[in-house]
């Protein structure tokens, strides 16, 4: 049927993807694929790459797969590009606009009872949050939000509710 | 008292809170109290000492911690008050549930946000592919030669937008000197003659220090025709020392 191992080419695909390559763009250039077979075969991929000792496997974000590096090379890499932290205002405002999204400036502002600016441009530089256009403005969070903390969609975050039952009505 | 002792920790711990509500959280937390059960009065104390001890250091507070501070206050009168009179009002929103809520909803993103940060894998443990994170350079790292340096480079890219305007300050009562003294030799002196250069500015200052003059009565101001040439007349006997106002001195 295809010229290639189907194998293979999901892996083309998902090599030559800037990002996380969704399943769907995948199974839109392999129709007759199921989306367990995609998974199966990225699943024998990643056993491939595990056998033969190398450096990187593919794993699952945003409702796809990218290729990323595997644990035991991060201090080398770090050599190159110092690790990418965010500070605790920062998060605060991500993790409003994860839950709270699309919402305003004011939105943000009223729950953390201080001025988010600041932070707000940080997560916006980083393509961490996307900005709606209109008044006053929107903010969502980015697919590289997803990417970034391993989601495939913000309905998997936990509950705000359930952080409630983890830590006690404190 | 434990005051001064819990003073002098909080402003150790001062770093760490991010707003008012990040630091009633901690008040709360630090009395074994629950929102739910939140007493307002230890609790506003301690708010004001932290506050006090901050700014004791000279150390700018952001201006939430001060609104807070008179929120509380308001809220703890405000309680004193519905206690004293004892009307329990169901149909205004109560002040006191209101604070509960907000910093119940606060410590969820204060949890959520500690959640994001455990999560994140990527650009940590795992880099993706080909793509590196934009990373700010530190300034306060660098040494002062590679920030002359990138200084120097900016100065070179944009030195052919940068023009050099000079300039120049003519003042008014000078001029006004100058006319005088024109005056004193003749009768009658045209604007043009005044200017020494032919820029905008002095012509401008001319015409002002003409009307000026000219309010003053010290001259008058001819025009023949439209465009044509404006003369400023000396005023006969305006300009002697009859005259007790000295133009000079006009304002």
């Amino acid at each position: 049927m295809y010229t290639r191992n189907v194998r293979e080419i999901i892996e083309a695909l998902i090599f030559s993807s800037d990002g996380a390559l969704e399943i769907k763009d995948i199974l839109k250039v392999l129709p007759g694929i199921s989306e367990n077979e995609v998974e199966s075969m990225v699943n024998e991929l990643n056993k491939i790459y595990d056998e033969t000792g190398r450096s990187f496997m593919i794993t699952r974000a945003s409702n796809g797969y990218m290729f990323v590096s595997r644990d035991g090379y991060t201090q080398y890499i770090k050599a190159l590009m110092p690790p990418f932290r965010l500070s605790r205002a920062s998060l605060e405002v991500l993790a409003v606009i994860a839950y709270k999204g699309p919402c305003t400036k004011q939105d943000i502002d009223l729950i953390r009872g201080v001025d988010s600016s600041s932070s707000l441009k940080t997560l916006v530089h980083h393509e961490l949050v996307n900005v709606i256009a209109g008044r006053p403005l929107r903010y969502v969070t980015s697919k590289k939000f997803l990417e970034v903390f391993g989601l495939n969609s913000l309905s998997e975050l936990p509950d705000l509710d359930q952080f409630e039952e983890l830590f006690g009505k404190a | 008292m434990s005051s001064l002792q819990a003073g002098t920790e909080f402003v150790l711990r001062l770093p760490r809170f991010e707003g008012p509500l990040d630091l009633l959280l901690y008040l709360i937390e630090k009395n074994r109290l629950s929102i739910e059960e939140l007493e307002l009065c230890p609790i506003i104390d301690q708010y004001l000492e932290y506050i006090n001890a901050v700014r004791r250091l000279n150390i700018e507070l952001a201006a939430e911690f001060l609104d807070m501070a008179s929120y509380l206050l308001w809220l703890k009168s405000s309680s004193l008050i519905s206690i004293n009179s004892g009307t329990e009002d169901s149909e205004l929103v109560n002040p006191m549930a209101e604070l509960k809520e907000m910093l119940a909803a606060y410590r969820g993103i204060k949890i959520a946000a500690r959640n994001l940060n455990e999560r994140q894998l990527l650009y940590r443990e795992r880099f993706p592919k080909g793509r590196t994170p934009k990373v700010e350079a530190d300034v306060s790292k660098m040494d002062i030669m590679a920030i002359l340096k990138a200084i120097a480079s900016i100065r070179e890219r944009t030195k052919h937008y940068v023009v050099s305007i000079k300039r120049d300050r003519y003042h008014i009562r000078e001029i006004m000197g100058r006319i005088n003294s024109m005056l004193q030799k003749k009768k009658k002196v045209s604007l043009v003659e005044v200017a020494e250069t032919r820029v905008k500015s002095e012509i401008i200052a001319i015409f002002l220090a003409a009307l000026e003059l000219s309010k003053a009565s010290i001259v008058r101001l001819v025009q023949k025709s439209i465009y044509g040439t404006i003369y400023m007349v000396r005023r006969s006997e305006s300009f002697t020392s009859q005259n007790k106002r000295d133009p000079l001195r006009y304002k």
